[in-house]
């Protein structure tokens, strides 16, 4: 009895080793070989009916992929896939930890998709794609595509190869685009202080023009009790930074920005004369009490709840957005976007966003095994009816058409409840496919522009404006190279905090403006000038290619 | 002859009002402490929505809200996320125990070849870990990847929990297990029968520490289950905290959905409170029933050898 116990029990440790060193047997998605360019993985020509799937990892961005099944773009999008025999074998997974198992996945490179949404940062994707994870996406449009991507991509997206092109020449990944334009022309959104127009009627005064006429219209409003409530509460909201009213005094409204005026990459800690300007004119409403400088440290939700006491005089944010205008609709508020210049007549720069964007990366991993199928998906997203169906969505469902051809879209396409029925594919499957919008600025303020009608007019005045830095983003910037992003990241953090902490003090008066020299001295050391160098660098490149 | 030294009067052991009233005043500065920011979340999850945000209110709201607390019960989510939980807790719990019992038994046995060696080696790992992309290999070479036994099969097998099991084992007599093999039990009989029964404490202790754990667990969640339904409540309290940080400048559109989707962010502003009470209170209820065991056996396992 104790024997067979003793044999029993040998037994199943044996069993057990036995099944460990079995593993699960399958295709995990991960080899220790590297995947190498695309002729290594080789195509497959699909015979015509053979219908190809391609395995596709992304978030839902928006939270609506739940009701796919029921949305008239989604179905469309099957229709498209079906005629060019191609199936997605989507893996959705919550925006709010996709970029954990993003990064779990690649870098252990395994059960990795074909067709990835690459939520990191670019030094990230140049590594991976480097270690041969990620292929080059060019060689596969070279080898396999029928020519939609280049033709596409040269009338829409000219700079879609130089904005998306590592240092090496390879192209890591297939960008979701976005292409905005205004009456037809190529149209800049910008960034401005956005002021109370309706506490500007009631006591009689002029839209400010200039810097002193912004000042003083904020006074007026305190001395004359704009809101009515019987204290001088109105305020601006004002976050220590480069945004607000910066480019009024010709400076980048960030730590560097390329001025598209001389193509020279500047930052205002370089630029003492208008630095020293812009903190005097900054100090000068603190000092009045036009600023609320509670706020500095606040979060969204505490500015939100300011903004909906009715005592914020102004603020800074897009000037075509009316995200400000409900906080204030109860008491028949308006936040109006000026332009200030320094003095009268003078025209101000502007902060601007390029009509054309990068909005998310996708990229090709080494699992994939069918390349033809990818160059064909690419092929079927850089046509008209993919583009149509990302920004419009389906007709008569989403939009309508009008008598002379124009595109109308249903007023309410951008409320949940709306697009959670009846969504433009930009609304469903963003964070799943790469995207190419061609947006126009009508259609995306269709319901604002009736009740703002300043809008349309700023719109017209400020289209192609080209007094203007570019706000965030590698908006005419060439991928970094791997040395310049080791560089990036070994003193821009330093760079940003000691420039962020600094410049709010010396708003309020914490440290003393006749010091700035030593304070200018302090980022250099940091490494300032070779953040600047760095970015002229990428944008020399750019221009080179281009 | 020796003169008695007169010892000070030790005015704690011997009683003292004033050392009573001092004593009372700083317990209850530590119970105020400790229980209040429960209190303040539970008031909050109760109040308007616009006090939540303007953080007004401290002892009690001016205007009572329970929406928060209707929308977590029809939040079908939500209750998919409490059910996995409650799998992911009983099945860990009962592995738990078993493998800390069965670990533990062999290596408490006088007569174990080579058990002080063993008992190191099995200590080492409590030390090490392989870090996160080999266990991640690990989990997928295993299958376990998008999968409930993610969360399970991970931490089955505590190796803490066998050193307090095997601790309180080697307390108890041995004689009592001479005594049962001399009757013609065997080492199963003699667990099952003997030790188990005799071992409640410790395992009560086991048990809630487990409970505790892999109820707050949710780490391994956001690691290894990319499928959202899947996952357990915390990871979808967490989850539900990250939306509430929403950009507005991403939101256009008319005024009605911008105001739509200001009131989401601020109810959910609220939501997490009322998320925190709602997530909370099973682990609230479940100690009271455990608490006599966990008095009297917190300190029994403490090592002896």
């Amino acid at each position: 009895m104790k024997k067979s116990w003793k044999i029993t029990a040998l037994f199943l440790a044996a069993l057990t080793a036995s099944s460990l060193l079995a593993g699960c047997g399958g295709d995990d998605g991960g080899s220790a070989a590297s995947g190498g360019s695309a002729a290594e993985n080789g195509g497959s020509s699909a015979s015509s009916d053979e219908v190809r799937t391609l395995k596709v990892l992304g978030s839902d961005v928006s939270s609506t992929w739940d009701t796919r099944e029921n949305q008239a773009s989604y179905q469309a999008l099957l229709e498209m896939l079906a005629e060019h025999n191609l199936n997605l074998d989507f893996e959705v997974v919550a925006a709010e930890q996709y970029q954990q198992v993003l990064q779990t996945r690649l870098s252990a490179a395994t059960q990795l998709p074909d067709l990835v949404n690459l939520s990191i940062d670019v030094s990230t994707i140049l590594n991976l794609g480097e270690r041969g994870i990620l292929l080059d996406v060019k060689d596969i449009i070279n080898q396999y595509s029928n020519g939609n991507v280049e033709n596409f991509a040269a009338e829409y997206y000219p700079n879609m190869w130089n904005a998306n092109t590592a240092s090496d020449g390879k192209m890591y990944w297939m960008p979701t685009q976005q292409y905005f334009t205004y009456q037809g022309e190529a149209f800049n959104s910008n960034m401005t202080q956005l002021i109370r127009k309706d506490w500007l009627d009631n006591l009689g005064l002029e839209v400010p023009d200039t810097l002193d006429e912004f000042r003083d219209a904020l006074m007026a409003f305190q001395e004359n009790d704009a809101n009515g409530n019987g204290e001088q509460d109105e305020k601006m909201i004002y976050t220590p930074s480069f945004t607000y009213f910066a480019p009024s005094f010709g400076l980048p409204a960030g730590l560097v920005m390329i001025d598209m005026e001389d193509n020279t990459a500047k930052s205002p800690w370089l630029m003492k004369d208008q630095l020293v300007e812009y903190i005097t004119y900054v100090k000068s409403l603190i000092d009045n009490n036009l600023i609320d400088t509670d706020a500095f440290d606040k979060s969204g939700e505490v500015i939100i709840q300011k903004m909906q006491s009715n005592t914020i005089s102004a603020t800074c944010d897009w000037a075509l957005l009316t995200t400000n205008d409900v906080y204030v609709q109860d008491v028949g508020g308006v936040y109006w976007p000026v332009m200030l210049g320094k003095n009268e007549g003078e025209i101000p720069a502007t902060i601007a966003e390029d009509s054309y964007s990068i909005k998310a990366r996708f990229g090709v991993t080494k699992n994939c095994k069918d390349l033809q199928a990818v160059a064909d998906l690419f092929d079927m997203i850089f046509t008209d009816e993919y583009a149509n169906l990302c920004f419009y969505g389906v007709e008569g469902v989403t939009y309508t058409v009008g008598d002379n051809g124009e595109k109308n879209m249903d007023p309410r396409f951008k409320e949940r409840d709306f697009y959670l029925e009846k969504g433009t594919g930009e609304t469903l499957f963003y964070g799943l496919l790469p995207g190419n919008a061609l947006a126009t600025w009508e259609t995306y303020l269709v319901g604002s522009m009736e009740k703002r009608p300043d809008l349309a007019d700023f719109s017209e005045t400020y289209c192609g404006y080209d007094k203007k830095f570019w706000y965030m983003g590698d908006a005419y910037l060439a991928v970094p190279s791997a040395e310049e992003t080791d560089q990036l990241a070994q003193i821009s953090n330093d760079i940003a905090t000691y420039s962020n902490e600094t410049l709010m003090k010396l708003c309020l008066g914490q440290y003393d403006l006749a010091n700035i020299d030593e304070y200018i001295n302090t980022l250099k050391e940091l490494g300032l000038e070779d953040y600047v160098a760095i970015y002229q660098a990428r944008h020399n490149r750019y221009m080179q290619a281009e | 002859m020796v003169s008695a030294k007169k010892m000070p009067k030790n005015r704690i052991r011997e009683g003292s009002r004033i050392v009573d009233v001092v004593i009372i005043v700083i317990t209850a500065i530590i119970c105020f402490i400790t229980l209040y920011p429960f209190y303040y979340i539970f008031v909050q999850s109760i109040a308007d929505p616009q006090e939540v945000i303007a953080q007004t209110a401290y002892l009690w709201p001016k205007k009572l809200y329970f929406g928060s607390y209707k929308l977590i019960m029809g939040d079908v989510k939500m209750w998919t996320a409490y059910g996995y939980t409650l799998i992911y807790v009983v099945s860990g719990t009962v592995l738990n125990l078993l493998t800390s019992v069965l670990g533990a038994y062999p290596l408490a046995t006088k007569g174990l070849a080579f058990r002080s060696i063993v008992v190191k080696f099995v200590i080492i790992p409590m030390y090490f870990s392989g870090g996160l992309i080999p266990s991640f290999l690990l989990m997928t070479k295993l299958c376990l990847y998008n999968n409930i036994w993610a969360m399970i099969l991970p931490g089955a097998v505590g190796i803490w929990n066998i050193i307090l099991v095997r601790s309180y084992f080697m307390s108890i007599p041995e004689g009592l297990r001479e005594s049962a093999y001399i009757d013609g039990a065997g080492h199963l009989r003699i667990l099952f029968s003997i030790f188990l029964p005799l071992s409640k404490p410790i395992l009560a202790v086991i048990a809630i520490y487990t409970i505790v754990g892999i109820w707050n667990s949710w780490f391994n969640a956001m690691i290894y289950l990319p499928d959202s339904s899947l996952h357990p409540l915390q990871f979808y309290l967490y989850r539900v905290m990250i939306q509430q940080s929403v950009n507005l400048a991403d939101m256009q559109g008319g005024m009605a959905a911008v105001e739509d989707q200001i009131q989401r962010m601020l109810e959910n502003y609220q939501l997490k409170y009322a998320l925190i009470i709602f997530t909370s209170l099973p682990v609230i209820f479940t100690y009271p029933f455990f608490q006599k065991y966990f008095i009297k056996g917190v300190m029994l396992g403490s090592l002896k050898e």
